[in-house]
Parts: structure tokens; C-alpha cells; sequence
């Protein structure tokens, strides 16, 4: 767990530990539009992740096209004597067949298998960071904006999750929910795709929830919503139309900090033999694959796991970038 | 059944393990194992390792998994019968006598009367005990104690096992001496039965029958008040003991220490049993001083330690494909390769109560269109077994059936033609041209093993299936808690369960039918029959089917489970395995089985135990006596 | 700071009863079908066998009774505390606790070790990237900062497998024997690409905050208050400067410690070690709830005790920092 959890930290990394001593730096993000564009435009970094970034979507987009190109869809064994020896060891890259990654065990083409990974990832990823964002968001600003027993409570409920073994629960979540066709609390949680965002998203919230609340806290005492408060606004008018976009700098950024560590928890479940279901490629499960064989299929190992490298580092990339450019304080 | 425990316990481990079980030929291996034995030397330790422990510390009331059974016959428990540990080739699935002799049978076939040897002691701290008659009605007496024997093999006991017949009394006893077991005097044991059958001198060969020591009056002796941990108390009278059993207190309580050799989950050492006498056990020579266990690793760490001396072998593991392609190129070391029938079928399983496997047309279609060679292939290719054409296992049925294989295909990659020429005949297929296009063919329920070599073999199903119009549904978990869990369980409505396997407990081909497709072995109560063949019209309504009438082959089974063993019960099973592949059509067999063993560099005279299915530990020797 | 401690102490028997309430839905009472039938296996049962499972383990009983029999064994009290009658596993009957015991050097040895080379790479290089900015040290620090907190710890270790094992030789590869004393196994190596596997992804987070902080730090009033009288630079960065950059780098610490110990479940897996977070695995996917209840909770457990220690540690550490 150490591994997962740890991850989160990046987040953290440079703000303080979640559940530490206060006197961490807060993120404000009140330079004009125009300064943060010109400045994350400067950082090469973050525009190498951004089209990094762009590519990999297209590549999910496009996995398809890319199956059809080469002639082999990702669950196709109609290969297998060619691209396996025949005591079932892979073999590896063979232009001539257009198996340019080499071959899985079943004979499968692990470069479109890699394609139709990086769907998996993305989709997990994206929808399980909307579930952390959306409960992240309306907990922070429930508890910092009416503070008191609320604040209290949630806040005691954030620190709670924070000590929650996470993968261990997860492991047991998605294997207990993912082996029946009905899933799980009613059917509320099928197999599938779903399951693994509900989890992952269930345990990611709190980072959010952390730093909308600290945002609320001080930006509640603000004059202009003591003006909105004047003018005779609702809480819910104050929490949505003046302090949630108050708040969306930082929730840009560490959403964009939060979908790597989404990315490496999915690899990670579907590694240790939950996650997606058995016909969905992931870049997780095809790095479980090359366990015990990789030192004869390096190519196994080698493709699935640089592709997820490569994503992850893309997105942490333009979060530092987007952070920087919100906060020229800690830029590089 | 056991064998399928073993898959169980070296799977297990988060699908991270490699694929498990193995399988050999007929003796790849050169050199009979009686031929070398001339220049063998005593001596030594026999440095082994295993992936993963037995399944319950070795109460042998319990313990059902293949890697139990071969300490427990070479090493910890001798018992009135026994075998010479050897392969098929050299008699190994042939009963001999051991504490006992042959036993003999009263003319009704009912009464089974067993001599005992006179003068053999258990080991120390019994080692003035004498092994009598009472020491076996003991372990009987513990069998039928159904939480002493939860997790173990008691309907082979039991006259309600669903196994043809059991001991009289035996339902009733409830930890105490069934009725039908007598003590005649000290050395001689008289067991009636419900019904005569052929195989009851092989059940009595198993651990569970082993005996236990008197301890006062106790009914159930020194296991008194183990009912849970006996495995870790174990006296017995092989030639080797756990090292510190002569540390245990015989008048001391339950509570006190276990023993110290067997650390649960991290090693076994076994040291000569001091009391064992080789005079009156001709099965077991016995080479070795010591064998070390330890408990851990993959197959690729273990294979590691055998290429660099760590260790001797991977005890009843799979070599790494890549070790085994290393060592066979290399003349010196092909030797070091070992395969051997392990009278194992692997198939799959369809259930015949739900559509389409409902329309026996269907089920012969699947049979020829699955690519079994392709299957093998992700297990390892030939090596690990001949592609199977019926179910039952040649060694079982004399060869009878060698050459049987109703659903032949060129080189066992699937034949299409024929296939759609069946699936034309089905209900399914409405327009007759081969393919399903009934919605039933959409999205059939698949319930498989995510541990390698399945997820492979399912894209090779999927892609099978799909050629004569059916598309699979796979769901894949934990081989324990989820693929048994389902395929056992009528109400989960599994349509194919294809990640199965069955190997025999002792060979009689008893062993593989009722316990594979008869009737009692449906679940959740029974195992393993995953198929529903003769299932009831009202289980079939109760678990919510539509189909009512189904196959059942419980009555072709019952004719050759209550004949005598010999040429016509052979010939009786040969039938049976007939009638399962055009009759009923309920499974796919696809491998007969091999064990592949790899041994390292000190080991000679590698033997195969036929009964329990690995490499015999009491045969092997080490170079130079291990010196 | 007396209430503060009672208050905390409160918060973590509710953070445990959480933690373990959770554990026993989501593995005990999630997982359809019945504990018994898994538990008996691939064979025949009759419905009194099972019901004798069942017995045998407490599944018939009231679930609030099933509960409260494993919540018991998890008062950390002598006779309680993961008590040999509720906490063994369901398979061969062995306490989960003689499990854990034996099990535990492995994680300890796993994660000192992990921890030694985290600290050892991560602060240095945090610090002298820090004060040399934008200098080469600098951006070499950050990209393998980059590179440590999104390379996924299982991946690491192939490639670090691949290449000083199985190309090189350098270094032993997977595997801790099960018979070999464990310093033994240290000194052969064993733990060596274990250790740099798992501290790389920490040691890049400890760069990044080091780092960050030590920025922060030292452009604050009083840095520059102490370098106006005069101070030289090294002694304003390593008296001032590095006092206040370090300190939350102790609370992340005895976090991160809190969590290795709990077992690095990834790392153990990969390179077959035998220590809790395989032993977790392992009653997860066995079905072994007793053992499966014992980690979770031994996991919060450390995790609990460590935030409570390094927050009182802050105390001394930070002296503007005052709990009430």
C-alpha cells in the first residue's frame, strides 16, 4: 500500500503533510488569466506533457484505426503459432507480421493491446478524478463555509479516510464486488470499468475536499461576499457563485495531480489481479502478464509500463506547470 | 479430486503465480529407477522447496491437497496399504501390502479383514508402542468426526458419500468407532461395508487411515483434543518423522508446544524416524538422512535456486518455460527433465441445463471447434501432455480407449467444418448454416481462473467459440474464492466453467466419474460436478432453470463402481467414458495431463510416485550420498 | 496538551473501529456466497459439515456477536489482542499472530532499509537543489523527482530486475529463502534491489518537498534578518534555513514509516518477500478473513500511532506550534 498511498503525497509533496502540522503554503490563484496563460506557455516542460497528453488520447480515440492498420484486433489469437514459440513462450517484435511490440502470451499484438490500454487508463482515471472532485468540492465547501460542528465532523471524517488502509480496501471492494454479475450494495456497484472508478474515487476525494475547505476558510471572510451576503444572496448563491469560482485555480491543479495517481492506482489494483475485467486490456494487467517471463519477453514489460510512465509523468508535468503558473512563487 | 486442491494452493497467490500444475509423459526419463538403485548411497540432505504449504499443516484427517500426499506416504504415515511409489511403469498404481497385509475379502464382498504386522512402533516419543488393530479403528473413529475431517476426503468412508457405499455405521459414529469396524485382537482389523466395493482396500491406503497412537483410554488418543491442529502433533511409523516430535509430552496436554520441525507456511524438515524398521517395509528405501522443505518463492525464484545449487528441486511446482527450453538443449542436463502421465484430464466444463449447452448438438459442436492445441500450447506445449479425446484417463480403463476420439481434429486444432455441420443440427442455428444466431449464443456466462495460463486460454476460447456463432461472457477471479465458488453453485447460473481439471485420488476410474458428472457431486454441496448432468427436474426448478430434463450417467456409473477390480471393471469404466463423450457431451477434454519435474545436479534415481502424483521423496538419492 | 493526548487517543480507537468495521463488511460480508463453502473447498459437503464449518469459525451466530468477537481480539491487551481463538486462519488453523511474528522482520528489515535510502538520497538532494537553483544539480534533482513520483513502483522493479540481475549479475534477484537466517539474507544482497525500488518513488516526493520548503523558508522575514547581521550564507541555510525546511519533513516521515510497516504490499509481491503485505495478499485472496482483519487493522494501527507521535514530536520540533 505504501506504494499507492504514498502517491497522493505529490500532492502534499511540496504543501505539507495531509494530516500534518498546519503552516503549509496555500495555492492563490489571483494573477490575471492572461499572466498565468503566458506563464505556463514558458514552461517547456508542461507543454511537452500537454502534447504528450494529446497524443495518448488521440492514441485511445483512435485504437481501433490502429488494430485495423496493423491487421490485429487486441483480442485476436489467430497468431499465436507464429508469435509464440511452442512452449508458449511470446516472441518478440516481428515487422513483417506488424507485431511491432512483439506478442503476448496468447499471441496477441501488444501494441494495440497498449492502444486499447491507454482507453482503459484514461476512462478510469478521468471519471474516478470527477467522483474525488465532485465529493472533494462539495465537502470542502460545505465544512469551510458553515465551519463549526459541520467543519468539525467533516473534517474528522477527511482525517478518517486519510487512515484508511486504501488498497487493502480496495482490493477487497472491487474483488468482492466484481465477481458476481450483480456486483454489489444492491447492484449499486457492477463489475466492470465503473466499479474500479467508483472505488479509486472514493478514496481519492479528501485531497480535494483538504484544500477547498482551507481555500473557504479564508476566502469566506472576504469582503466580496460579505457584499454578496448584503445584496441578500442564499449560502448556496455564496458557496456556487462566489466562492466556488474563487476556488477553481487550485481545484484545476491538483485535479490535474490527482489523475496520475488515479492512473498508477488502477495499474496497481489490476497488477495485483483485480481491477478491469479479464477481456478489457490495461497496462496494469499486461505488466502481471509479463511476471515470471519478463526476462525472456522483455517486451512485455518494457511497452506497457513505459506507456503508463510516460502518461503519468505527462500529467504530473502540467500539474507542476499549471501550479506554477498559478503561484509564481514556487515556480522552477 | 486432491489434485485440484494442489492448482488451488500454488495459484492462490494474487494470480502473480505462474500456472500451476504440471504434467509429464510417459517417462521422458531414461533409466528405470530398479536398474540404478545398485550404486545409490544413503545419506544426505535433500534440499527442496514448494511455493505455497499444504492446506491444513498436515492433519491428515483434513489435508487434501497433492502436495501432502506424498510426505505423507513416502515419509510421515505408513498405513495397511500402500503402494511401491514408483511409476505406472514399475507398478506404482498397484496395491501392495504394507503395516497389513492384502486384505481378505468375505465371499458377499462386504467384510474386509486386514492382519497387521506384528513388532512395528511409532515413532519417538511412542517408540515402546506397539502399532495394534485399535490404532486404525481410531483413525476411523476420527474420520467420522465431521469437524476432525471437514476440508478432508470422509465420503470415501461414508455410506452417504455418493461414492457407492461407505463403512456401516460410519454416518452415525460421530467421533466414536463405527459399527462395522471390528477389533478382532490386536493384529487384526475387520471392516463391514453398506455395499461391496472393489476400491475399498485403495481408500484404506489413504493418510487419512493412517494410525494413531493409544493415549490412555482415550477414543481418539494422542489426537484427543486436536481436533483442529493435529497435523502439528503428528506421530506416525514412515521412515522419517518431523525433527522435534520426540520433544512432544505423551502424557503431557493438547495445549503443549507443537511440533518444532513443521513451521506452518515456512518449512518442513523430516529426520529418520528412529523406530522405522526397513526390514518390514520393502516400499520405501529411504535414501536420504534429511529432507528440508522450505516454504515460499515463484517458480522463477525456485528455478533460479535450482540452477545455482540453492536448492535440489522445486517440489511439485512447474519449471519456468524458459528453464525447461535451457535445460533440454543442453545434452548435459536433458536429463534433468522429467515427464510423467499424471492421470489428469483438464477439460471444460458446459453445463447442460442451461441454453445453448442445452441442445447436445451445441455441446458436440463446441467439442470440435475448440482449438485444444492452442490451449496446450499456453500451458507449455507437449511436454505437459498428450491432447485429450474422451475424459477418463487411459491408466485408469487398461488403454482401453487409447485410440478413442470422437471429436478428432487435424493436430487437435479445432475443426470448423465439422463443427458447423453439428451446429447445424442444433435448435440454435435456425437458418442451418453452422453459425448460432439464437440470442441464447449472445453473451454465454463464462466463470474462469484469472491466474496464468487462463487469461491466455480464454482469448483462445473466446476466439473458438465465436466460429460457430457464440460469443463468450468471461469472468475471471480468484481460482478459490471465486471460479469454484461459482462453477460449484447451480444458482449462479454458470453456462461454461473452462478452467477445470480432475486427477485421480487412487487409481481406479471410480475416482473420476462419480465424483466428476455424477449426480451427488452437484453443488454447493457436492464437487465437482460443474456440468448438472443427472440433475433433477426439482433442483433444476428450485435453481431457477428452464430446462428440466437433462442427461444423468449416474446409472451407467453404479454398474462398474460395485464390480470387483479386474478386466470387465476396466472394461465397464472404458464404456463409461464413452457414454460421457457421445451421450451426455457435457465436458471438453482437451490434455491429458503431465508432470514436469526439473531436478538439479545432485539428485539421482528421480522416481515418479503414481499414487500421489509427484516425485517419490524415499527413492530419490543424492550424489555420493550426499557428501 | 493532557487533553489534547485524550482527545487524540479517542480519535484513534474511532479511527480503528472505522477501519475495522469496514474490513469486516467489505470482506466479510461483501463477497457473495457462503464463508463455509469457500472455506471447505473444491469437494463434496454435506449440509452438516458445513453447518459444522460454520460452527467451528462463529458464522452462526448474530452478526453483530461475529463482530464483536473480532473487534475483541483487537484490544491491544495480552489475552485479547489478536487472541488464538478468533484470530486463526481459517485454512490449516495457525494464529494469525504467529503469522505476523514471523512475518514482521521481513517488513521491518524491508522498510528501515527503504527508509536509510530514501533519507539518505532524498534530503541531499533536495537541499542542494534548493540552494542552487536553476544550476544543473538543480534540474537533475527535479527530473529524477519527476521520474520517481510517476514511475509505478512495480515497473521500477522489472526494470531494475532486468538489468542488475538478469543482464548484469550484479545483484541476486527475486526471492528471500524461506531457511535462511535473515541476516544472511541482508548481507547477501537480498534486500538491496527491494530497498532502491521502494525508496525511489519516496525519495523523489522528500527531493520535491525538501526542495520546496527550504525555498519557502528561506525567503521568510527572519532568514533574512539573520543574514542582515551578518551570518554567512551556510550557517543562515543550515541553523535557520534547514531547522524549519526539515520539520514537516519528520511528520511525512514517521507517516511514511507508519505505512511501510503496515506492509509494502506492491515491493513484497514483486520481489517475493515474505512479510505482512504478502501474508495480506495472500488471506485476501485465500479467503482467510482472520488474517485479512489482523493486517488491516495492524496497519491502521501504525498509522494512527505514527500521526499521534509525530504530532506531539511537532511540539518540540516547532515551537510556535502549541496544542491545547
Amino acid at each position: 500500500m505504501a506504494q499507492v498511498q504514498s502517491e497522493p503525497d505529490v500532492i502534499a509533496g511540496d504543501n505539507g503533510q495531509p494530516g500534518g502540522p498546519p503552516g503549509s503554503e496555500g495555492i492563490v490563484g489571483r494573477s490575471p488569466r492572461e499572466l498565468i496563460i503566458r506563464r505556463f506557455k514558458r514552461d517547456k516542460f508542461a507543454i511537452g506533457g500537454i502534447v504528450f497528453l494529446v497524443f495518448m488520447i488521440l492514441v485511445a480515440i483512435f485504437a481501433p484505426l490502429i488494430a485495423k492498420l496493423v491487421g490485429h484486433p487486441p483480442n485476436d489469437v489467430t497468431f499465436l503459432r507464429q508469435m509464440t514459440q511452442e512452449n508458449g513462450l511470446p516472441k518478440g517484435p516481428n515487422f513483417s507480421l506488424k507485431f511491432y511490440f512483439g506478442g503476448d502470451t496468447a499471441g496477441r499484438d501488444l501494441m494495440v493491446r497498449v492502444a486499447y490500454g491507454a482507453r482503459t487508463s484514461l476512462i478510469v482515471a478521468f471519471f474516478a478524478t470527477g467522483i474525488a472532485v465532485v465529493i472533494g468540492v462539495a465537502v470542502g465547501l460545505i465544512a469551510g463555509f458553515y465551519r463549526g460542528k459541520v467543519d468539525t465532523f467533516l473534517s474528522r471524517t477527511i482525517d478518517v479516510v486519510f487512515s484508511l488502509p486504501i488498497l487493502l480496501l480496495s482490493l477487497g471492494l472491487v474483488s468482492a464486488c466484481g465477481a458476481t454479475k450483480d456486483g454489489c450494495l444492491f447492484g449499486l456497484l457492477k463489475p466492470g470499468l465503473l466499479l474500479v472508478s467508483y472505488v479509486i474515487g472514493l478514496f481519492s476525494w479528501p485531497y480535494i475536499a483538504r484544500i477547498v475547505r482551507g481555500q473557504v476558510l479564508s476566502l469566506r471572510e472576504k469582503e466580496f461576499v460579505e457584499a454578496a451576503r448584503a445584496q441578500g444572496a442564499g449560502n448556496l448563491r455564496i458557496m456556487f457563485r462566489e466562492l466556488l469560482p474563487n476556488v477553481a485555480a487550485p481545484i484545476i491543479v491538483y485535479t490535474t495531480l490527482i489523475i496520475p495517481n488515479n492512473i498508477l492506482f488502477e495499474a496497481a489494483l489490476s497488477f495485483l489481479g483485480v481491477g478491469v475485467p479479464d477481456t478489457t486490456p490495461s497496462w496494469g494487467k499486461m505488466l502481471n502478464d509479463a511476471n515470471g517471463i519478463f526476462t525472456v519477453a522483455w517486451w512485455m514489460m518494457l511497452f506497457p509500463g513505459l506507456f503508463l510512465f510516460l502518461t503519468t509523468l505527462a500529467f504530473n508535468l502540467v500539474g507542476d506547470g499549471l501550479r506554477d503558473a498559478l503561484d509564481p512563487r514556487t515556480a522552477r | 479430486m486432491k489434485r485440484i486442491l494442489k492448482l488451488v494452493a500454488v495459484v492462490a497467490v494474487a494470480g502473480l503465480v505462474a500456472a500451476a500444475c504440471g504434467g509429464g509423459n510417459k517417462s521422458t526419463n531414461t533409466g528405470s529407477p530398479s536398474a540404478s538403485t545398485g550404486a545409490l548411497q544413503s545419506g544426505g540432505v535433500l534440499k527442496l522447496a514448494i511455493e505455497a504449504d499444504v492446506d491444513h499443516a498436515f492433519d491428515p484427517a483434513k489435508e487434501y491437497s497433492t502436495l501432502s500426499f506424498e510426505p505423507f506416504r513416502c515419509c510421515l504415515l505408513r498405513t495397511l496399504v500402500s503402494t511401491n511409489g514408483q511409476d505406472a511403469s514399475h507398478d506404482g498404481d498397484i496395491l501392495q501390502p504394507d503395516l497389513a497385509a492384502l486384505p481378505q475379502i468375505s465371499a458377499d464382498g462386504l467384510t474386509y479383514t486386514f492382519t497387521i504386522q506384528s513388532g512395528i512402533h511409532y515413532a519417538p516419543p511412542f517408540d515402546n508402542v506397539e502399532v495394534t488393530a485399535g490404532d486404525f479403528a481410531r483413525a476411523i473413529a476420527r474420520e467420522s468426526d465431521s469437524q476432525a475431517s471437514a476440508n478432508g476426503y470422509s465420503f470415501y468412508y461414508s455410506p452417504s458419500g455418493g461414492t457407492g457405499g461407505g463403512i456401516v455405521g460410519f454416518d452415525e459414529a460421530k467421533g466414536t468407532v463405527p459399527s462395522g469396524v471390528k477389533v478382532v485382537d490386536d493384529h487384526t482389523l475387520a471392516i463391514t461395508l453398506t455395499a461391496p466395493l472393489g476400491d475399498f482396500p485403495w481408500r484404506m491406503s489413504m493418510a487419512a487411515m493412517a494410525p494413531i497412537p493409544p493415549v490412555g483410554n482415550s477414543v481418539l488418543g494422542w489426537a484427543t483434543g486436536h481436533t483442529k491442529d493435529y497435523g502439528r502433533y503428528l506421530v506416525g511409523t514412515g521412515p522419517y518423522m518431523f525433527k522435534g516430535t520426540d520433544a512432544l509430552d505423551p502424557s503431557g496436554p493438547p495445549s503443549q508446544a507443537a511440533i518444532s520441525g513443521y513451521v506452518p507456511g515456512r518449512s518442513w524438515t523430516l529426520v529418520r524416524n528412529p523406530s522405522w524398521d526397513a526390514s518390514t517395509d520393502p516400499n520405501r528405501p529411504a535414501y536420504v538422512d534429511e529432507i528440508d522443505v522450505a516454504i515460499g518463492g515463484t517458480a522463477q525464484v525456485l528455478a533460479n535456486e535450482v540452477d545455482n545449487g540453492t536448492i535440489d528441486m522445486e517440489f511439485g511446482g512447474v519449471p519456468p518455460a524458459q528453464q525447461l527450453a535451457a535445460y533440454q538443449a543442453d545434452p548435459t542436463k536433458a536429463t534433468q527433465v522429467h515427464a510423467t502421465p499424471s492421470d489428469g484430464v483438464r477439460y471444460l466444463a458446459m453445463n447442460i441445463a442451461l441454453p445453448p449447452f442445452d441442445d447436445i448438438h451445441v455441446r458436440k459442436a463446441m467439442n470440435y471447434v475448440i482449438d485444444k492445441d492452442a490451449l496446450r500450447r499456453t500451458r507449455g506445449g507437449p511436454l505437459f501432455g498428450d491432447i485429450a479425446g474422451h475424459f477418463i484417463v487411459n491408466s485408469l480403463t487398461g488403454d482401453i480407449n487409447a485410440n478413442y476420439d470422437p471429436y478428432a481434429s487435424p493436430n487437435g486444432q479445432g475443426d470448423v467444418t465439422k463443427a458447423k455441420a453439428e451446429m447445424a443440427l442444433s435448435k440454435y442455428d435456425t437458418n442451418g448454416d453452422g453459425i448460432c444466431d439464437a440470442p441464447e449464443c449472445n453473451g454465454v456466462l463464462t466463470i474462469t481462473d484469472s491466474a496464468d495460463p487462463y487469461p491466455a486460454q480464454n482469448a483462445i476460447l473466446v476466439a473458438s467459440a465465436k466460429k460457430i456463432g457464440i460469443s463468450l461472457d468471461v469472468r475471471a477471479g480468484d481460482r478459490y474464492t471465486f471460479m469454484y465458488d461459482k462453477c460449484l453453485d447451480p444458482t449462479s447460473h454458470a453456462a461454461f466453467c473452462p478452467s477445470v481439471g480432475w486427477f485421480k485420488d487412487y487409481p481406479d476410474a471410480l475416482t473420476f466419474g462419480p465424483p466428476t458428472l455424477g449426480s451427488a457431486a452437484i453443488g454447493p454441496g457436492g464437487c465437482c460436478n460443474y456440468s448438472l448432468v443427472g440433475a433433477s427436474n426439482d433442483l433444476l426448478k428450485a435453481d431457477g432453470y428452464t430446462t428440466t430434463d437433462v442427461a444423468s450417467l449416474d446409472a451407467v456409473f453404479n454398474k462398474c463402481t460395485v464390480m470387483p477390480i479386474g478386466q470387465e471393471r476396466l472394461q465397464c469404466w472404458a464404456d463409461a467414458d464413452k457414454a460421457i463423450m457421445e451421450q451426455a457431451v457435457p465436458v471438453i477434454p482437451w490434455l491429458f495431463d503431465k508432470d514436469v519435474d526439473l531436478t538439479g545436479s545432485r539428485i539421482l534415481n528421480y522416481t515418479y510416485d503414481q499414487s500421489a502424483g509427484m516425485m517419490s521423496l524415499d527413492h530419490v538419492a543424492l550424489v555420493g550420498g550426499g557428501a | 496538551m493532557g487533553r489534547y493526548l485524550i482527545r487524540r487517543t479517542l480519535f484513534m480507537v474511532l479511527v480503528l473501529f472505522i477501519v475495522s468495521l469496514f474490513t469486516f463488511i467489505i470482506f466479510m460480508k461483501l463477497p457473495a456466497g457462503d464463508p463455509a463453502r469457500r472455506l471447505a473447498g473444491s469437494r463434496a459437503t454435506t449440509p452438516q459439515e458445513l453447518q459444522a464449518i460454520r460452527h467451528s469459525i462463529g458464522l452462526d451466530e448474530p452478526l453483530l456477536v461475529q463482530y464483536g468477537r473480532f473487534a475483541k481480539g483487537l484490544i491491544p491487551w495480552p489475552g485479547f489482542f489478536l487472541n488464538k481463538q478468533v484470530y486463526f486462519s481459517w485454512a490449516n488453523n495457525v494464529p494469525v499472530s504467529e503469522e505476523i511474528y514471523s512475518r514482521l522482520p521481513y517488513t521491518i528489515t524491508l522498510s528501515l532499509g527503504a527508509a536509510a535510502v530514501f533519507l539518505v538520497v532524498g534530503i541531499p538532494i533536495g537541499i542542494i537543489s534548493a540552494i542552487k537553483r536553476r544550476s544543473f544539480v538543480d534540474r537533475a534533482g527535479m527530473v529524477f523527482a519527476l521520474i520517481g513520483v510517476s514511475a509505478p513502483v512495480f515497473w521500477l522493479a522489472y526494470l531494475m530486475l532486468y538489468f542488475f540481475w538478469f543482464k548484469l549479475g550484479w545483484l541476486p534477484g527475486i526471492g528471500v529463502p524461506a531457511g535462511e537466517p535473515i541476516l544472511k539474507s541482508i548481507a547477501l544482497g537480498r534486500f538491496i534491489l527491494p530497498w532502491f525500488a521502494l525508496a525511489f518513488t519516496f525519495a523523489a516526493f522528500y527531493t520535491r518537498m525538501i526542495r520546496g520548503n527550504l525555498i519557502e523558508t528561506m525567503s521568510e522575514d527572519y532568514i533574512r534578518t539573520a543574514r542582515a547581521k551578518g551570518l554567512s550564507e551556510r550557517r543562515v541555510i543550515f541553523k535557520h534555513g534547514l531547522r524549519a525546511a526539515l520539520t514537516p519533513v519528520v511528520t511525512m516521515f514517521g507517516l511514511d514509516l507508519a505505512t511501510l510497516l503496515g506492509g509494502a504490499v506492491i515491493t513484497e509481491t514483486v520481489f517475493n518477500i515474505p512479510g505482512i503485505g504478502q501474508y495480506t495478499l495472500q488471506a485476501i485472496f485465500g479467503g482467510n478473513f482472520p488474517g485479512v482483519m489482523g493486517v488491516t487493522v495492524l496497519a491502521a494501527f501504525f498509522i494512527v500511532i505514527a500521526n499521534l507521535v509525530v504530532d506531539v514530536l511537532y511540539a518540540f520540533l516547532d515551537p510556535r506550534v502549541r496544542y491545547t
